[in-house]
């Protein structure tokens, strides 16, 4: 990535701080695992893959860690992007992860013509579109999108509180 | 013999009603591989209930054409917009996004278009030459050989000029544990759901796409500082321009990339994701100009016409073949293009 990802860094963490949360989960994964029962006369039960992974992600997370302590006096814990500093960009950041946790709650019980409408008119908002073209566009894009998918390629994407509408 | 078998086999493809499945498949493929999520595992899946009205033979070339266009249009998405349309087009997605950034788009999708028709082309023929007794060694592979084969490529995946081999076992492991996730496992035992029916199947391999690549680079889009026109390509002009040129700077990546992926293509389970991978990373290793490696690899994307094979073992039974196409989506490629994340 070189060059490209320095410039567009999004967020970084020390790499002690990534050995720890990978220690955890790795402790969390072996706790659950040990709950899973054996299967009668067989040594390779359903615990033995998560168990291994587990060890091994805990071994990487150990030298993360004495990477991370090494490298701590020349950085520091956590270096945000520069977009961080941007309000307008913390302000898409935070709509896009909201558009994503709206459809995520609400397609099911709106319906894909109607959440996936709403997310396009806000991300084009948010992206500076120009007014006079959001609704237009969004409403042709919802309508292809769901034209391809639902009846070309015969995803079942949920019709919500339209389904009187369904054809 | 082989020339009689030939000749037969030409007659039968010439047929105009196979000529135009052939051409309405690769249309559809083209369709299907530009998406980003739809691979060409799902094309084919969505071509089996037409098929299914089909004679043996354009049924069989509608589901390789399909196939293949498929495992190409990949990497138009992945070369414009940094979003691989298949797995198998992310192992060169950073570098052909790159070289559109330069201003080399034509050059890009070019060489994915030329080098993957001419490993087609090189797998087509070692097919014709070789089948029946690659058939025999490929269906002699039992679950040790599977095993070794996906260490292999997994293997492949951390140590191919990462800059830190650690992340990337890192980022592998936690690839796997997801794959974990759900009740297929011997004992049906439900692992990690968090009680979450939906978690049940596991994580698929699409929704893992989407969530890497399509939504990583939505956030990495909404976040970035540059000025948008950084992304604006000029018209596209003729992509076959500097083709030839090319093919003849890097005879030696093009043969590798043909050798290489003819074996592992030719073996069910390693479809053309692991192939990509694998051949990226001789490259790199081969190249003396790092580079430029990149460029040179796209040819593997070819692979899937070959693993079709072993299915060909029992003839006439169409149906069987495609139904294991469909399935035969391995959890390891969403392991693999985890790790590259």
């Amino acid at each position: 990535m070189g060059s490209l990802s320095l410039r567009r860094a999004f967020m970084k963490f020390n790499d002690a701080i990534t050995g720890v949360l990978l220690l955890l989960l790795a402790l969390a994964v072996l706790v659950n695992v040990s709950s899973f029962p054996d299967i009668p006369g067989q040594n390779i039960g359903p615990a033995a893959f998560p168990g291994v992974l587990a060890v091994l992600l805990a071994g990487c997370g150990l030298l993360l860690i004495w990477q991370g302590l090494r490298s701590a006096q020349r950085q520091s814990w956590i270096e945000l992007g520069a977009w961080t500093r941007s309000r307008l960009h913390v302000r898409n950041f935070l709509i896009t992860i909201g558009c994503l946790v709206f459809y995520t709650v609400a397609s099911d019980e709106l319906g894909f013509l109607i959440t996936g409408f709403a997310i396009l008119c806000a991300m084009f908002w948010a992206l500076d579109v120009r007014a006079r073209l959001i609704v237009p566009v969004a409403l042709v894009v919802t309508l292809v999108v769901h034209l391809v998918f639902y009846k070309g390629l015969r995803v079942p994407l949920p019709w919500g509180i339209l389904l009187p509408l369904q054809w | 013999m082989t020339a009689d078998v030939f000749l037969q086999a030409l007659g039968l493809v010439l047929d105009p009603y196979v000529l135009v499945v052939i051409f309405f498949s690769a249309l559809f493929g083209l369709f299907v591989g530009c998406i980003p999520g739809l691979t060409a595992t799902m094309a084919t899946a969505l071509l089996v209930p037409l098929t299914f009205f089909m004679p043996p033979v354009p049924a069989v070339a509608a589901i390789v054409t399909a196939t293949a266009m498929a495992i190409f249009s990949g990497d138009i998405p992945g070369a414009l917009l940094r979003i691989p349309g298949t797995p198998a087009s992310a192992a060169y997605t950073d570098e052909s996004y790159r070289m559109t950034l330069k201003g080399q788009a034509e050059m890009a999708l070019g060489a994915g278009l030329v080098f993957s028709a001419l490993g087609g082309l090189f797998g087509t023929v070692v097919m014709i030459l070789f089948a029946p007794r690659l058939a025999e060694v490929a269906l002699k592979f039992s679950s040790f050989e599977y095993f070794w084969l996906v260490v292999l490529g997994m293997a492949g995946a951390v140590f191919i000029g990462n800059a830190s081999p650690l992340k990337a076992g890192v980022s592998l492991l936690l690839g796997l544990l997801v794959a974990c996730i759900g009740l297929e496992n011997p004992a049906a035992q439900l692992r990690f759901t968090m009680g979450l029916p939906q978690l049940m199947s596991g994580v698929e391999l699409i929704p893992m796409m989407v969530g890497m690549f399509a939504i990583s680079e939505l956030l990495r889009y909404v976040t970035s500082l540059d000025p948008p026109s950084v992304i604006a390509v000029d018209r596209i002009g003729n992509i076959f321009k500097g083709m030839w040129a090319l093919v003849r700077k890097y005879p030696w990546s093009l043969a590798r990339g043909s050798a290489l992926g003819t074996v592992i293509g030719v073996q069910p389970g390693a479809g053309a994701d692991m192939a990509a991978w694998m051949s990226y990373a001789t490259s790199k290793k081969f190249s003396r100009s790092p580079r430029n490696s990149a460029r040179a690899m796209w040819k593997v994307s070819w692979s899937p016409v070959l693993p079709t094979i072993p299915h060909w073992q029992a003839p006439g039974s169409l149906p069987s073949c495609s139904a294991s196409q469909a399935t035969r989506s391995p959890p390891l490629p969403s392991g693999c293009s985890t790790s590259r994340t």
